[in-house]
């Protein structure tokens, strides 16, 4: 008997049971279609905020102050200290505020960043038209503001604005540059912003503090150096405090992402494998029900010719193909249902063919591994015995 | 086979000498039932030769079933010899057994054991295919055994749209399909009404009249008349071993 033949007998005995077949298949089929879900989206969703780091830069980091204590006694001379440190190639004050920005017609609430020249180097900015904040606007306070394109679209219905004066909660500023797109970052909308001098915004905010300050290191190599540099500056500064400050760096954030998905990814892994395990609990199940009652077929087939190895193939096969269809089905589905995941999230969740091969190798596994023992049950029963059993 | 068959039947025409197909050596069967042993078979000797038509005849428990199963090759003997077309069976392991049954006998049985799902003609097939026939060959194979039991237009029915009388035909027709040197038939009218087992048994005849050894399975004495020799059997040996009234006469003609 070929393994065509094998094949043919077991897919009639299946079609014959079309009911059972189909509820036992749905057991593998969910396991399958819930895991390649679940992980198409959560590495879907990780890899968009990676690239979304990514093209902030790697080279970057952040010293947020935590509380007025250390934001009072923080000023610019310990800015200007920072960039001393060694691997800083870059450093930028930060502070923000909502402010109301208008033109003759329009109004929106933006937040505002205030900051000095060297911000858009350190987060990898381009401007559409115009140019950034100069340290010539930092040190006469002038008031110039560098909008994004949704401000510009929203405000002006162009982006060629360059020039053009805007009222920032009453006060009247000039536009010097507009941000070219950045699209959605993990702080909201890059698009909807401003930036103005830094020493402008503390007037503006009424608050002479400083929030944040970003530093740019020289490069991705120097991130390490420059952070237990920076990790020092402010121990000493912060007289020991730890917890009134917090620096993190965009590639140590990149590494803890990667993390967080590999974690993820075996965990989905898990579900799905116990899933599996349930689905094939129920195919062992359905074989050894199948076993039984065709005692009488296997007493005949044995008598007349088959060997034990052709009744262990017959069944085998039928435990895998009704497996090995749960997967196909379920990666069926599975690619229907990353697709509607991807348009309810906006983004773009791909089935990665690495799960596709992964999930039908596991799904025939588990055909062979839960049809094992029923196979082997039916290829040793006594024909003498078998021919009797009504 | 059909070229074999006619080569057989010319052999048998012409007087060929008889060789001896079955030959078992004082057989035993004990099986263990808890401390008590039960002698199924109790030192069977027993000759058969090629083309004879035997009915092994006797009560239900008298160890013709367990007498069936060894010469169908489904079980091996405790002690004893058994040489089939003069291969030692009795010490043959399970798959060896297997590859004996495959070639050597066809079985009829009682409750015809047709496969439910499948077609007179696929039902046929099943030994030629287990037997290693490609498709194309075992198809022809199938039909022809079917043709030879008259059910050529009934190859496409299954089990369930055939009659009992067809249906042990369909059978006939499996355990002729590899054309075996044995056909053990295991009640074969049993479950079939007066007038279709008449015709199974003229039809079982006929099997014999072209050659084949037919060895015949019954409790029924007036089924076993049918056969050219009548073995009895009573808790597990053999009692009387006789050649039938027709057999004599045939003898006689």
């Amino acid at each position: 008997m070929s393994l065509y033949e094998a094949l043919v007998s077991s897919l009639k005995a299946i079609w014959s049971n079309k009911m059972r077949s189909f509820l036992t298949m749905l057991g593998i089929m969910i396991g399958i279609f819930s895991v390649a879900v679940l992980i198409s989206v959560a590495q879907s969703s990780t890899s968009s905020i990676t690239e979304s780091i990514e093209n902030e830069g790697t080279t970057q980091i952040t010293i947020s102050l935590r509380g007025r204590r250390i934001q009072n006694t923080f000023d610019l001379n310990d800015v200007e200290d920072i960039r001393e440190l060694e691997g800083v190639k870059n450093v930028a004050p930060y502070t923000s505020g909502s402010l109301t920005l208008k033109n003759s017609a329009e109004s929106m609430d933006v937040q505002v960043t205030a900051s000095n020249d060297e911000y858009d180097d350190i987060n990898n900015y381009n401007l559409i038209s115009g140019r950034w904040i100069s340290k010539n606007d930092e040190e006469k306070r002038l008031r110039v503001v560098v909008i994004g394109i949704d401000v510009a679209d929203e405000l002006y219905g162009t982006r060629d604005v360059v020039g053009e004066k805007i009222s920032l909660s009453g006060t009247s500023f000039t536009i010097i540059g507009v941000l070219e797109e950045q699209g959605d970052t993990m702080m909201g909308s890059g698009d909807e912003v401003a930036f103005i001098p830094f020493a402008t915004g503390q007037r503006m905010f009424g608050d002479i503090s400083i929030s944040s300050i970003y530093v740019g290191t020289e490069d991705s190599e120097s991130v390490d150096t420059a952070m237990s540099a920076i990790e020092n500056f402010m121990l000493a500064k912060a007289g020991g405090d730890d917890t009134s400050y917090s620096i993190f760096s965009s590639s140590a954030m990149l590494e803890m992402l990667n993390e967080t998905t590999t974690t993820m990814t075996y965990l989905l892994g898990a579900i799905g494998g116990i899933s599996l395990l349930v689905g094939g609990i129920g195919i062992m199940n359905i074989m050894l029900v199948s076993v039984s009652e065709r005692t009488r077929e296997i007493g005949v087939r044995k008598a007349i010719g088959a060997t034990r190895a052709n009744i262990m193939v017959q069944f085998l096969i039928e435990a895998v193909i009704v497996s090995g269809l749960g997967g196909v089905f379920g990666i069926i589905l599975a690619r229907l249902g990353t697709n509607l995941a991807g348009q309810i999230m906006e983004m773009n969740v791909t089935l990665d063919s690495v799960i596709v091969v992964v999930a039908l190798g596991f799904s025939i596994a588990v055909g062979v591994i839960f049809g094992i023992y029923p196979a082997a049950k039916a290829s040793k029963m006594n024909p003498i015995e078998a021919l009797r059993y009504e | 086979m059909a070229q074999g068959r006619a080569d057989r039947l010319a052999q048998w025409k012409a007087g060929y000498k008889m060789s001896v197909l079955i030959e078992m050596k004082n057989m035993y069967k004990i099986y263990e039932m808890g401390t008590e042993k039960v002698h199924a078979l109790d030192g069977v000797n027993l000759k058969i030769n090629k083309g004879e038509y035997v009915a092994i005849v006797g009560p239900s428990g008298s160890g013709k079933s367990t007498l069936m199963n060894m010469i169908g090759c489904l079980d091996v003997p405790t002690s004893g010899e058994y040489l089939l077309v003069g291969q030692d069976i009795s010490k043959m392991s399970d798959r060896e057994l297997t590859m004996i049954r495959r070639r050597k006998i066809g079985f009829i049985f009682q409750q015809f054991n047709l496969l439910k799902k499948s077609t007179a003609l696929e039902n046929v097939e099943l030994p030629a295919m287990y037997n290693g026939n490609d498709s194309k060959e075992r198809k022809k194979l199938a039909l022809a055994a079917l043709e030879a039991v008259g059910l050529g237009d009934r190859t496409k029915h299954r089990p369930t749209e055939l009659s009992g009388g067809q249906q042990q035909r369909v059978a006939i027709a499996r355990a002729l399909v590899n054309d075996p040197p044995v056909i053990l038939a295991d009640e074969p009218t049993g479950n079939l009404d007066s007038k279709s087992g008449e015709d199974i048994m003229e039809m079982i005849e006929n099997l014999h009249g072209k050659g084949n050894t037919i060895i015949l399975i019954t409790h029924d004495k007036d089924i076993a008349e049918h056969a050219t020799r009548v073995i009895n059997i009573l808790d597990g040996r053999i009692t009387s071993d006789k050649y039938s009234e027709k057999q004599r006469k045939g003898v006689a003609k």
